[in-house]
């Protein structure tokens, strides 16, 4: 055969074998019978809150809040007799440049009362129920850092905070860290991208992705590591707070936190987000929470 | 089914006790090799009833004491041969049959063609000669079995560029592999892309995936025999050939001529000399293999065979898709067998059987990463006995003992900032040790002349993971002839199966972890029912055949859901467990003489699993099931130099999950974006369907060099000839600008035009 022909075979050959090509397709995706998303959670001494949207198709193109909130609803929370009606109410959101829209009571929250929230929207109806008497405060010992810390999300840095967990009940935290944030700041290595936010700076609340449980750890010293979510300089401050949840708020970010990580993994089986106090036709949580006082901390590096 | 088993034995010895019978006994042979013709069907011209050579070529066909019988042998590829033998005592004969260069050449010479397809209490069986591989298409170059396999009914091949293949509803790890008995755990070259298997050094194929013999067990979906060839026992020969891929040499020859014989063939890439103009330096692969074997016939009563094999790729990829990849994979077995006969109606073999398998990848994607490492050791030794007692009866018996060492360990995390990633020291691994039994017991029955039933029962133990499980399998197949060119068959199998590999749903690379069972892992179990209906036509030369089955499968193992592999993470604490079941229809059409032969084949089935702990509980389709799955296959004698072949595959698209609602969940800021997913059921998307069309023309000449014959062929190919970009899987998105959620489909292989050449001298 032609030296020349097989050489050319070779080369062409050689250069298609291994590439690999990309594109966006259109998958068209089982139909979607929508559902709603209720997240509340209420802290004594604040008003309650109730974000109140609608879930959407995967590939829908609404993505803002004011296309998501459902308007019009009645929405209610109730603890003995007293009601306390709930009106839409919105903040706006410097770093994201959206509104972000909720339902707000009027009646401050009280500890040691049982709470029940009744949201009224077309014809349906979703109640749940929780209580501020369930859970108790704890209060932060101390804190520190870890610039390389080795957990389930891989090798990172860390803000550590050390607590005592309130004995004789399951007890669920969370962390929480309040501090300013400007364009130059980073969120997960990726740069801020705000036209909104000009050279201002902003105060952020940054939670921790991860939920914690003292599940055979009653009573003792605590100890969580947290990957903060933007990035800091030496001498950056914020102040932490450690949450006490109830166990509906902890089930339900914790398989949040489960599911992102099957997102990102592509080794781990997909996360179903599972019924919780609203039944099937709702996504979300209804539950209380108190904060610790808060704690200055100040990056070291 | 004792009752049964009784009833056959004492019909049997009733049987054997007439005298005025004799056995016609030997082996069928290669003309020119003397190599063994596996699966050669001997007929009985005057009464039609026969039998067929075992794995080593041997026979036994007792029949009433007659003047002359005459005795009809053939075999795909070869001149048929009627054969005169005088019936007054006990023959043993070797019957050699000529190789017909063309099958153009085929003489019929008697009315009496291959009809075992139809007559043989068999179903779900296909053999597959190693001439017939070699008149079908090459991939970049190279001929190959497992690609020949993938197109026959009941069978799927893996998504392009993994590895493996789904024979009626089972996972990868349902298919038993077997080279001269050892067991390849992973018999795949490229991912997949062609086996490890050597066409060169092969003698036959054979796969069941239904209606199985006692004789065989421990899968739960087929068994692959593959037979390497003994070595020309006359003459010195060596073939070979080179491709875009790899090249590769065979040489084969006697030891002592005619009595013992010596063949060896290795097969070595080259693929990073033509991968280096094109890609990055951190992306190559090579890959190796050796087959060796030897024979010698110790007497006319004793043969011993010796073999050996080892495979191993070795890959680095980076770059594309969010894809990087390095592995290293390889199979080692050797063999060693001994055939005694015990008389003319008992032939025995005893095999002592090695084999080591091992995977270890390194995978990134997303910037996560996974690094996995499995191993199975075993060391196997089995007899068994066929007793051939008149020509109603073959009588098989056994007993086969496999100690497996597991090695599973695998670590999935986010790609460190600084500092290295974890690996895994195999020398660490808590291995698992566990013990395999089985007897069995199976006879296969003529009844009469229109009722033929195959049954038997294997009875397997297993001790391992501080658990013990005994297995009771009943098998049975019946025939019924309608005619000399139909017939209706049917068959029930139980099976159970030890050992597990885990898939990974949502990776595209092979992350399957091997698992033995144990207190928490039971065993894999099946039921499995089959109706055939079987037709010949024009003289047998075109072979038909419908058969539908539905197996249920329990104990099937699953990660669950967010389960995520740490190294100290006990691998049985993240496992689920439910229950698959298959249904399906089979329809194959082969045309196996004259100047076109090939086939057509066209499965639609159906695939679910059920677990407790996934999709809600609710049933759902295996990420393997696909509701069609056509092939067309063929090779076209152009001209006596000249050979079209092609093969075009058509097949529903691999499921898999994807989320169908968004929920946005505003809890402020933290590492996550507050997007999330609501899935409603698993598997609830396709892949788009995959097709192909691969065409390949061959020019074989005899040609003199030096002054001495050769043959040499060149074979000019195109694999995926319209360059259909098959999805090899999907990823979500966001798109950065529109922040709309996207879906990226990633391919692997477009046209590729190839060429090779081969020798023979």
């Amino acid at each position: 055969m032609n030296k020349f022909v097989v050489n050319i075979l070779l080369l062409i050959t050689s250069g298609m074998s291994f590439l690999s090509c990309e594109k966006v397709i259109t998958i068209t995706p089982p139909p979607y019978a929508g559902k709603v998303s209720i997240q509340s959670m209420l802290e004594p001494g604040s008003l309650p809150i109730v974000y109140f949207n609608k879930t959407v198709p995967y590939f829908d193109s609404k993505i803002n809040f004011a296309d998501l909130v459902i308007r019009n609803a009645n929405i209610n929370i109730t603890t003995g007799s007293a009601t306390d009606i709930l009106k839409l109410d919105s903040v706006y959101d410097k770093v994201y440049c959206e509104y972000n829209y909720y339902y707000k009571g009027s009646k401050p929250v009280q500890l040691n009362k049982a709470y029940t929230l009744t949201i009224t929207n077309n014809n349906d109806t979703y109640t749940a129920s929780c209580s501020t008497g369930s859970i108790s405060g704890s209060a932060i010992d101390s804190t520190s850092y870890t610039a390389n810390y080795k957990d389930l999300y891989g090798e990172h840095e860390g803000v550590i905070i050390y607590f005592k967990d309130v004995p004789a009940q399951v007890n669920y935290y969370r962390y929480e860290m309040d501090r300013f944030i400007d364009t130059a700041t980073k969120k997960a290595e990726v740069k801020i991208v705000s036209p909104c936010l000009g050279r201002d700076s902003v105060q952020v609340q940054e939670l921790g992705r991860s939920v914690f449980s003292d599940v055979g750890q009653d009573g003792q010293q605590l100890k969580i590591v947290i990957e903060p979510a933007y990035s800091h300089n030496p001498g950056t401050k914020g102040y932490i707070r450690i949450q006490s949840i109830d166990k509906n708020a902890f089930n339900f970010f914790d398989q949040l936190d489960k599911q992102k990580l099957s997102q990102f993994n592509p080794f781990i089986e997909p996360v179903f987000l599972r019924d919780g106090q609203f039944g099937s036709r709702a996504i979300g949580y209804f539950s209380a929470m108190i904060k610790s006082n808060p704690v200055l901390f100040v990056y070291p590096e | 089914m004792i009752k049964y088993l009784l009833t056959g034995v004492i019909t049997l010895l009733s049987n054997y006790t007439h005298a005025q019978k004799i056995t016609i006994s030997g082996y069928v042979k290669d003309a020119a090799s003397k190599e063994a013709l596996i699966n050669a069907s001997i007929v009985n011209a005057n009464t039609k009833s026969g039998t067929s050579t075992n794995q080593y070529g041997y026979f036994s066909l007792t029949i009433n004491t007659t003047d002359t019988v005459e005795l009809i042998i053939s075999y795909q590829g070869y001149r048929l041969q009627a054969k005169k033998v005088t019936a007054r005592q006990n023959v043993q004969l070797d019957i050699l049959l000529e190789n017909t260069s063309s099958n153009l050449e085929e003489v019929v010479v008697s009315s009496v063609r291959n009809n075992r397809n139809v007559q043989k209490a068999q179903m779900g069986v296909i053999d597959v000669p190693v001439k017939a591989i070699k008149n079908f298409p090459v991939l970049m170059g190279e001929r190959d079995v497992l690609k020949i396999i993938q197109l026959l009914p009941g069978v799927q091949s893996g998504q392009e560029g993994t590895a493996g293949f789904y024979v009626r509803g089972g996972n990868l790890d349902q298919n038993l592999v077997q080279l001269d008995e050892a067991t390849v755990y992973n018999p795949n070259h490229l991912f997949g892309l062609f086996s490890t298997f050597n066409v060169n050094s092969i003698n036959h194929v054979q796969l069941i995936k239904g209606g199985f013999p006692a004789e065989y067990g421990g899968r739960l979906s087929s068994i692959l025999n593959i037979t390497m060839k003994e070595g020309n026992k006359t003459k010195y020969q060596t073939e070979g050939g080179i491709g875009l891929l790899s090249a590769n040499l065979t040489f084969q020859g006697p030891i002592q001529k005619n009595k013992s014989s010596f063949i060896i063939s290795a097969r070595k890439s080259h693929i990073n000399l033509l991968l280096q103009p094109a890609t990055s330096k951190s992306t190559s692969y090579s890959f190796y293999d050796i087959n060796a074997k030897m024979n010698y016939e110790l007497g006319e009563k004793d043969h011993i065979f010796l073999s050996f094999f080892k495979g191993n790729d070795n890959a680095g990829y980076t770059g594309a898709s969010s894809l990087n990849y390095t592995t290293d994979f390889g199979n080692t077995t050797a063999t060693f067998r001994w055939n005694h006969l015990l008389g003319s109606k008992i032939f025995s073999n005893t095999s002592l059987i090695y084999n080591d398998y091992h995977l270890g990848l390194g995978s990134t994607q997303n910037n996560y990463y996974e690094v996995l490492y499995t191993g199975i050791k075993d060391f196997n030794a089995k007899t068994d006995f066929t007793f051939t007692p008149n020509d109603k009866h073959k009588i098989k018996a056994g007993f086969t003992y496999t100690y497996h060492t597991l090695y599973p360990s695998s670590v999935s995390s986010k790609v460190p900032r600084r500092g290295n990633q974890i690996t895994i020291n195999k020398d660490s691994i808590a291995k698992r040790y566990s013990n395999e039994l089985a007897f069995y017991l199976n006879d296969d029955y003529d009844v009469s002349k229109t009722f033929s039933v195959n049954y038997g029962i294997r009875i397997p133990h297993f001790t391992g993971g501080g658990a013990s499980y005994t297995g009771i399998e009943p098998r049975v197949t019946t025939k019924i002839s309608l005619n000399t060119t139909t017939s209706i068959k049917a068959s029930w199998t139980l099976m159970n199966q030890f050992l597990h590999a885990v898939p990974n749903s949502t990776a595209s690379l092979p992350t399957d972890t091997w698992l033995s069972s144990s207190k928490l892992i039971k065993p894999q179990k099946s039921s499995q029912l089959a109706l055939g209906l079987f037709k010949n036509f024009k003289n047998n030369a075109i072979e038909t055949s419908v058969e539908a089955y539905y197996k249920t499968m329990d104990n099937q193992v699953l990660f669950k859901e967010g389960a995520q592999v740490l190294l100290n993470t006990n691998l049985d604490s993240i496992l689920t467990f439910g229950k698959g079941n298959s249904y399906g229809v089979e329809l194959l059409i082969k045309k196996n003489v004259g100047r076109l032969t090939g086939w057509l084949s066209y499965t639609w089935s159906k695939t679910t699993q059920q677990f407790a702990q996934l999709n809600r509980g609710a049933e759902f389709p295996a990420a393997f099931d696909r509701r069609h799955n056509f092939s067309l296959a063929g090779s076209y004698e152009l001209s006596k130099n000249w050979t079209l072949s092609a093969d075009f595959v058509f097949y529903t698209g691999r499921a898999f999950t994807l989320p169908t609602g968004r929920v946005t969940v505003p809890v402020n800021a933290s590492l996550y974006d507050g997007v999330y997913y609501d899935y409603t059921s698993r598997n609830n998307a396709r892949l788009k369907s995959y097709h192909r069309l691969d065409v390949s023309f061959s020019n074989k000449k005899t040609v003199k060099f030096w002054g001495k014959k050769y043959e040499r062929e060149w074979v000019f190919g195109a694999y995926n000839l319209y360059s259909r970009l098959n999805p090899y899987f999907v990823y979500l998105t966001t798109n950065a600008d529109t922040k709309q959620p996207e879906a990226r489909q990633v391919s692997l292989l477009p046209v590729i035009p190839s060429v090779s050449f081969n020798f023979k001298f």
